[in-house]
């Protein structure tokens, strides 16, 4: 298809293109800008800010407490992000290979929950989570039946499984808020598997197991490979958000463990360390900058 | 059956059926394939050959039916354990493996070593003339150079049968006639049994040894190229390996050696032959259709004026010029008929000169001898046995 | 080609039907609905312990009590005013977006083109965060004092900031299939630029603008980080009121709230869907 060029209906185009480029302008760049400006300023009263050009603001990030933060950030979005691919994968494949009237229902499975609030996501996983909750509640149905079982085949003396259940304990340990990311991520991380599955052509798996690779070499040699533009995708959807989570921490971790949008909430909200909180997001901003780069080096070089 | 004589096949199908759902897209197919032969499954789109190729292939099980490789029950075996190897239609080289992985996979498939590895794909790579091309990744190759990548990675396994699915279809008309004959060559070269799907009669027929003929899931017959023409068994097979003009059989006898055949327009035509064609019957053709048929290339074409007196050993049709299309080596001339169809004749140009000076509508004679005439049924019995 | 083994292609590798594949579905579709699932069903639950453990019988007192909480109903109203004036603002900048990006060329296309899919890509909490400071730093911030319903204007401001370029986004895919041919045919018959706009584009656009509608509805529903950010004192939308009431404690009312909220989103769903099946049909 043929793109015009703007000069030949210069009037048209602007129509169209101003007031998207103005609002983006007024309400984007303009705000983070400010807080660019900000992230180089010191508190010079309540709520006036100056911008003295300082990088204190920067150099605090570097500060134990904070890098410990930001450590875990990654940690925990790295593991959240790391089981949510481990988990999308198949359920991509089950789709993808599925009868095609079958697939737009399936579809709808997976994004049914995505469309359903994200607080109110959390907020179910509370009442999941807890040291008396559903879980724990399965957990020790399941427990009871291994034991019972255990003591059938005559090895209950030994009490292989302990003497007593222990609950787990999920919320206000990292363990919670990376069940709570995995579950509000997980719809992310499916999708772009799923897409690039689709269109990959069948007949690649069916010359692979032509050649004589079994079905674990195939996924290992073809099938991975030639879906891993899908995976990085996935990958980099799935971990912009969750390094940047601040409900799941905030509710599943209990303030125990924080993560870094908890600590910029607190600079806004409490500290009214404004400065501070600014030169943070744009810390957040820059590494999600590096890792879209990445993702676009990524394809770059895939595509030559 | 002539099986005594012939070698042990090295792929025998018997009775090959395949349903999907309440459709049977294969039906009681059973052919023998011979060792180092270039054999051919041709029918027009949706006869079920590319199904039949699968469950040689093993991507496909059969329904019903049984499939030997060297004697071996094969039916059920999954494909990577098949000594049969494949290339794609849309040749399904790895877009990720250099072209010297591609060939290399099957071998590291099978657990062969890295020596022997480098040395097979450097024969492989050479015998379809892509020794340069080693390094190269396959978003670097034309569509013809991907194809012999195809054709290496699955021949630098040594298989017992190389299937094509639909060899020429992707590549332009110039390459298409190269690859043909370089695909034949590089069977005599490597003495692999191959096996060729395509919907191309003409690229069958150039290529294969021997062809069957698949139409609606069901085999319709398995001869040489030449056997296909010259004998076809039915009148699907004889329209679909080149034209033929075909005029109903209204009665038909059978005696002395003769038939005696009652055919609308052409009145009563004697055919010697021993016996009536398998799938025809004597008596009223009204439930078991027979037709007299024959091709454009046995007909000539007089003007009415000078036309000699009638041999009665001919049949004649009379009419008008038509157009005349020029068609490089032959022309093709149409006689008009009328309201009738017209007949066309497939004609060389020395006896051409006298007919391109007449105006269109002159009155002619179309005639076709009595020796090139087909009496053929007009549906294949389900009791049929096969030709060969 | 082969038309009848299409009508039932087995694939080699026909992962739906292995049953270790299906079993890893089946458990994660548990894991991904079991706790709305239970949400619901504890929403009954008459029971005024939060954490809802035990079943104590089947009551609505808690639906009763959500619909009789004021606060509740205004932040309600709140969110569905937003929502509402958000989409509408969304559909309208994401039109205009779609049709300049797909139409024209320009130069630093590929800079236009980054800077509309930004807002999608960045954590929200820089978004919020940035919009924070905005309308504080212009003095747009809303007060106690502002009336209804302009006190929402910076949410809805905010909100159209990060929804109109997903808007943009689905109009754009649905453009993108479209014949420029059937522009340059109305054109040939007499037809004026503005006349094509109207009578063949719009037209063609039409289920996009529909699907980017229902988007931008969901996703100013759903939102709460930027909102929590950038709400004044007195404009709290259904998700914040709904975070303070679990930071204060749990009980069934929020399980009955959160329904009511989950019970819009299916509706949004199910229209979505049947205005899709239309569109199917009326192609066919």
């Amino acid at each position: 298809m043929s793109l015009e060029d703007y000069r030949q209906q210069p009037k048209v185009f602007a129509a169209f293109a101003l007031p998207t480029l103005v609002w983006l302008l007024l309400f984007f760049v303009t705000p983070l800008t400010i807080i660019w400006l900000y992230s180089f300023g010191e508190n010079v009263s309540l709520v006036n800010i100056e911008t003295t050009w300082t990088l204190d603001n920067y150099v605090r990030i570097f500060q134990p407490e904070i890098m410990v933060l930001l450590w875990r950030s990654l940690w925990i979005a790295g593991i959240a992000t790391v089981i949510c691919l481990a988990i999308a994968y198949p359920i991509a494949l089950v789709i993808a290979t599925a009868r095609e009237d079958k697939k737009p229902w399936l579809l709808l499975l997976i994004m049914l929950p995505f469309w359903t609030n994200l607080l109110i996501r959390t907020y179910a996983l509370l009442n999941i989570l807890g040291t008396r909750g559903r879980l724990n509640q399965a957990l020790e149905w399941l427990w009871g039946v291994a034991n019972t079982a255990v003591n059938r085949i005559g090895l209950g003396g030994m009490q292989l499984l302990g003497e007593n259940f222990t609950p787990l304990k999920m919320l206000g340990t990292p363990s919670g808020v990376i069940f709570g990311i995995v579950y509000v991520s997980l719809p992310f991380a499916i999708l772009p598997i799923y897409s690039s599955l689709e269109r990959l052509d069948r007949s690649y798996l069916e010359a692979s197991l032509d050649l004589g690779a079994g079905q674990w070499k195939t996924f290992r040699y073809v099938l991975l490979p030639m879906t891993m533009t899908g995976v990085v995708t996935a990958a980099i959807i799935t971990f912009i958000p969750a390094l940047g989570q601040f409900i799941t921490p905030d509710l599943l971790g209990r303030g125990q463990v924080d993560m870094i949008a908890n600590v910029i909430e607190r600079q806004f909200k409490r500290a009214n360390d404004w400065p501070f909180g600014s030169a943070l997001s744009l810390f957040l901003l820059y590494i999600t900058f590096v890792l879209l780069a990445v993702r676009s080096f990524y394809d770059s070089r895939r595509s030559h | 059956m002539i099986s005594l004589i012939t070698p042990e096949p090295i792929l025998s199908l018997t009775n090959i059926g395949k349903s999907f759902g309440n459709v049977d897209a294969l039906d009681g197919v059973s052919v023998d394939i011979r060792e180092g032969e270039i054999f051919a499954l041709l029918g027009p789109s949706g006869c079920g050959k590319s199904t039949l190729l699968r469950i040689i292939s093993g991507f496909e099980t059969p329904t019903r039916g049984e499939l030997k490789l060297d004697g071996q029950d094969m039916t059920r075996t999954p494909p990577n354990k098949r000594p049969v190897n494949m290339v794609f239609q849309s040749y399904a080289v790895f877009p990720h493996m250099s072209v010297a992985d591609n060939v290399a996979y099957g071998l590291k498939m099978e657990g062969v070593g890295s020596d022997d590895i480098q040395h097979r794909v450097d024969t492989a790579l050479s015998q379809v003339h892509l020794e340069d091309f080693k390094h190269r990744m396959p978003d670097q190759l034309s569509g013809g150079q991907k194809q012999r990548v195809a054709l290496a990675r699955a021949l630098v396994k040594k298989p017992r049968v190389l299937l094509l699915d639909e060899p020429l279809s992707a590549l332009d008309a110039k390459l298409r006639d190269a690859m043909r004959l370089e695909l034949v060559k590089l069977q005599e070269t490597v003495g692999v049994t191959f096996i060729i799907v395509t919907h191309d009669q003409s690229e069958a027929l150039a290529m294969a040894d021997r062809v069957a003929v698949l139409e609606s899931g069901r085999l319709r017959q398995v001869d040489t190229p030449s056997g296909l023409y010259q004998r076809p068994v039915d009148a699907f097979v004889a329209d679909f390996i080149g034209r033929v003009h075909s005029f109903t059989a209204l009665h038909i006898e059978h005696a002395n050696a003769e038939a005696v055949v009652q055919v609308a327009e052409l009145g009563e035509i004697r055919l010697a032959m021993d016996a009536l064609p398998s799938g025809v019957r004597a008596g009223a053709q009204t439930d078991v259709p027979a037709i007299i048929a024959f091709r454009p290339e046995s007909v000539a074409v007089s003007l009415a004026a000078d036309s000699p007196s009638t041999a009665s050993n001919d049949i004649v049709l009379p009419g008008v010029l038509g157009d005349i299309a020029f068609q490089g080596q032959h022309s093709i001339v149409e006689v008009t008929r009328g309201n009738r169809p017209s007949v066309t004749a497939t004609i060389n140009h020395s006896s051409l000169a006298s007919l391109q000076q007449q105006p269109i509508g002159t009155p002619v004679i179309a005639r076709c001898a009595r020796a090139d005439l087909m009496l053929l049924p007009a549906e294949l019995g389900h009791d049929t046995e096969q030709a060969q | 080609m082969n038309n009848i083994a299409n009508q039932n292609p087995k694939k080699p590798f026909e992962y739906s039907r292995k049953w270790s594949m299906r079993l890893v579905f089946i458990v994660s579709m548990i894991f991904l609905y079991a706790p709305i699932i239970v949400l619901i069903v504890f929403s009954f639950n008459n029971s005024r312990r939060g954490g809802n453990v035990i079943w104590r019988g089947f009551t609505t007192d808690y639906y009763k009590k959500a619909f009789a909480n004021e606060e509740l109903m205004l932040a309600f109203a709140n969110s569905i005013t937003i929502a509402v004036s958000a989409t509408i603002v969304s559909v309208f900048l994401g039109a205009l977006t779609a049709i300049f990006l797909w139409r024209f060329r320009f130069p630093f296309k590929p800079l236009a083109e980054g800077l509309v899919s930004l807002p999608i890509v960045i954590p929200e909490i820089c978004l919020g965060v940035s919009l924070a400071m905005f309308f504080s730093k212009m003095g747009l911030w809303t007060t106690g004092d502002t009336p209804w319903p302009l006190n929402l204007s910076n949410i809805i401001l905010a909100h159209i900031t990060f929804s109109f370029p997903f808007a943009a986004m689905v109009i754009r895919t649905r453009l993108q299939n479209f014949n420029r041919e059937m522009e340059e045919a109305a054109k040939d018959l007499g037809a004026s630029e503005y006349r094509v706009f109207r009578d063949i584009l719009l037209p063609h656009m039409r289920p996009g603008l529909i699907a980017a509608a229902l988007l931008s509805f969901t996703l100013s529903l759903d939102d709460f980080v930027i909102t929590f950010f950038t709400s004044g004192p007195n404009t709290v939308t259904f998700p914040v009121k709904i975070y303070s009431m679990v930071r204060f404690s749990i009980t069934p009312e929020i399980n009955a709230a959160s329904t009511l909220l989950i019970g819009l989103t299916l509706l949004l769903t199910y229209i979505a869907l049947r205005y899709q099946r239309q569109m199917i049909n009326k192609n066919d």
